[in-house]
């Protein structure tokens, strides 16, 4: 990959559901080590243009690439944290076991993935015991364990106390910091441990560079 | 004494008591895997396999595999296209079990076959051969391989089949391969248990041995011990008061399901 290449690109995205356009001609591309904000109303299209970005849905037109190749065989470099996980927080298995899975069960890693989301106190609790918010620490600390190189983070400060959103916005900026890349959504307010970001506007289909709102500004 | 010198007893109790081992075995991946309904219709579907099977003159275990696997992919195929989370999935799936069940009830009468429907359908212990018995200890063989060898992958088809998805696993393989045990082991169960009461088995001591479980395999080796204990259980009451062991296997599970459930979060 040549130096200035971003690490995530995504050209002429366009996605629908039926006849109704969703995203159009969407270009986006995401360097190692930064943080992009995609800012949008309800419905605007923010959670498909990640689950495009991360592979999950195909476009109509255009395409995603990763380190200047197709998606195609390496998905397990980006990591997804939705805002409503698919995952069975009821199965048998507690935090570190969670955890070891992105990781074969490797102790070291498992624990230090714990620490840095701040979990490490609950690592022998059952899944099913975690809170809304741990949960979603809990995903990406699964996504650290895999050593995902693109965090795709869908509302990630929806539904969390002020404690919690300040914790997770140290934790982004900790990511950052160490060269993964950090794309998320909000439509509200943002903590202000948040790193320095890129804002870009999602509105009719169509995503725009903004100037920071003051409550986008570090 | 009579019992000692004629242990007319012994071969049954192993084909219950394996019965007991593998069905809970089983049953613990499908209920963390969500995957009772399709079982139940897979159970249903053995019967029009095996008539088939009978009048064709085939082996019983293709016939009864081939109804239960077709009748899998003709569901899955019918749901592929309907919203998930509706409730219109469940109705596709006991809409094709009952529409499998009326086929193998037409299909005895129309070929005038000898077939024991109360046998397959709530199991008969005192005809079961060796055959049952090293059927049973094939799908508990296979279910141990697979649990050895792809227990990771099983994981993460029952804690989160999307996530598994992002991580490109070959899930579909091993999808393939737990419609494939299902089906071997629903029809290994039908001389203990019956296709009907088959999903007492599976189920009732997986649920009770997922209360409160920290890991799989503590809920699988729970249910692996329960699914024994209702086994020698349902054999002794059958042998005390001269009853069907099946059905008595089938009711004596009903009390595990007032067992704590996992708690919320």
């Amino acid at each position: 990959m040549p130096v200035d290449e971003p690490l995530l690109q995504a050209r002429q995205l366009t996605f629908g559901y039926g006849t109704a356009p969703v995203l159009q001609a969407i270009n986006l591309d995401v360097p190692r080590g930064s943080c992009t904000l995609i800012r949008g109303d309800n419905g605007a299209g923010k959670s498909t243009l990640l689950h495009l970005l991360q592979g999950k849905v195909q476009p109509t037109t255009g395409w995603v690439r990763l380190s200047g190749r197709p998606l195609q065989g390496q998905r397990r470099r980006l990591a997804l944290v939705p805002q409503a996980p698919s995952l069975h927080w009821h199965y048998p298995i507690n935090l570190a076991g969670l955890v070891g899975m992105g990781c074969n069960d490797q102790a070291q890693r498992t624990d230090l993935a714990l620490h840095r989301v701040g979990l490490a106190g609950m690592a022998h609790a059952p899944i099913a015991a975690l809170s809304g918010g741990q949960q979603h620490r809990a995903l990406i600390a699964l996504a650290l364990a895999r050593q995902a190189e693109v965090l795709l983070l869908d509302e990630p400060f929806a539904a969390l106390d002020e404690r919690s959103r300040l914790q997770l916005g140290e934790l982004i900026q900790s990511l950052v910091a160490s060269e993964t890349a950090v794309v998320l959504t909000a439509h509200g307010s943002l903590p202000s441990t948040l790193p320095p970001r890129r804002v870009l506007q999602l509105a009719h289909g169509q995503l725009e560079p903004v100037q920071p709102a003051p409550e986008d500004q570090p | 004494m009579s019992m000692l010198l004629e242990p007319w007893w012994l071969l049954p109790s192993l084909v219950a008591g394996l019965c007991g081992l593998v069905c809970p075995l089983l049953g613990t991946l499908l209920v963390v895997q969500q995957r009772v309904l399709t079982t139940n219709l897979m159970a249903y579907a053995v019967l029009p396999g095996v008539v088939l099977a009978k009048a064709l003159g085939w082996p019983v275990l293709l016939g009864g595999m081939g109804g239960a696997m077709a009748a899998g992919l003709l569901a899955e195929l019918l749901m592929a296209k309907r919203p998930s989370g509706s409730g219109q999935s469940e109705a596709v799936l006991n809409t094709v079990l009952a529409s499998c069940l009326a086929v193998g009830v037409l299909l005895i009468q129309a070929l005038e076959l000898p077939v024991d429907l109360d046998g397959l359908l709530f199991g008969d212990l005192l005809v079961a051969g060796p055959e049952d018995l090293l059927r049973l200890a094939g799908a508990l063989l296979l279910l141990h391989l697979l649990l050895h060898l792809r227990f990771r992958q099983l994981q993460w088809l029952g804690l989160d089949p999307d996530g598994a998805a992002d991580l490109e696993l070959p899930l579909r393989g091993l999808r393939l391969a737990m419609a494939g045990l299902t089906a071997l082991v629903v029809v290994s169960a039908t001389a203990a248990v019956g296709l009907a009461l088959v999903m007492a088995l599976i189920c009732a001591p997986a649920l009770a041995a997922l209360s409160g479980a920290t890991s799989l395999r503590q809920a699988l080796t729970k249910a692996a011990g329960m699914g024994l204990t209702l086994a020698g259980l349902g054999c002794s009451l059958a042998l005390a008061f001269n009853l069907p062991p099946g059905p008595l296997m089938a009711c004596c599970s009903l009390p595990l399901l007032w067992l704590k459930p996992s708690s919320p979060s």
